[in-house]
């Protein structure tokens, strides 16, 4: 069994595809072994792809749908911002696809279309190096 | 909660250290060995994702939810329990 939010790109919204940034799935000796073996099936998985095209293929007619707010998609932001505004508060896992968490150097200290989003990231870890102590090496 | 950490990642033990401070249980394992898939074809972003396979033989786990490490959790997620499938629904197997 596996359930997953549906995959946004620049021209759309709401895949018919789901995203496998975010999976909930019931693990299983028999389902494992299935899977291990339908990797290697001609057509099942593709020579260049990961697990995503895969697993939208093995799982294709039978998973369960999340709500976008399980898996809310950092592409959203610039290319359907009205959707990003009604997802954001409602958010519950937010995924940094088109621009990756990374230390401040490389967060988007100028101008980024994510610019905000980014702002968001940057407090939150700020948060957790105070609550922890946690200093940064530098990064050159 | 679980953090799948590649050994063949060659995290440094100061951050391995960190990480579980902040209360993430390790698991450090080897790649998956996956007949039929030639790794290197794979594009090198996504190289190593087919290893999310393993999940599904953490059995002594009833439910998993597995998050990207490029996410970040924004609001209460423990609703996620009771998702249809999750309790009710059994393997379909094809």
């Amino acid at each position: 069994m596996i359930a997953a939010a549906p995959d946004a790109w620049h021209n759309t919204a709401r895949d018919n595809k789901f995203n496998s940034g975010v999976l909930l799935l019931r693990p299983s000796k028999s389902e494992f072994e299935l899977l291990m073996r339908a990797v290697a099936v001609p057509g099942m998985h593709q020579p260049e792809e990961g697990d995503q095209a895969f697993l939208n293929r093995f799982y294709e007619y039978r998973y369960f749908g999340l709500p976008n707010a399980y898996n809310l998609n950092l592409v959203l932001h610039e290319w359907f911002p009205m959707v990003w505004e009604f997802l954001w508060p409602r958010a519950k896992i937010v995924h940094f696809t088109v621009r990756k968490p990374s230390p401040p150097d490389g967060w988007c200290v100028v101008n980024c279309p994510q610019k905000t989003v980014m702002e968001w990231y940057s407090e939150v870890f700020q948060e957790m190096l105070e609550k922890y102590g946690y200093r940064l090496r530098h990064v050159c | 909660m679980v953090l799948f950490v590649r050994k063949g990642a060659n995290v440094t033990s100061p951050a391995l250290n960190k990480l579980q401070k902040i209360g993430w249980k390790l698991r450090i394992e080897d790649d998956l060995e996956l007949h039929g898939v030639d790794i290197e074809q794979i594009r090198p972003w996504h190289r190593w994702n087919l290893n999310k396979l393993r999940f599904w033989g953490w059995t002594e786990y009833e439910q998993i939810l597995f998050l990207d490490a490029d996410t970040l959790v924004k609001g209460d997620v423990s609703d996620i329990w009771n998702t249809p499938g999750g309790n009710s629904l059994t393997m379909v197997q094809s």
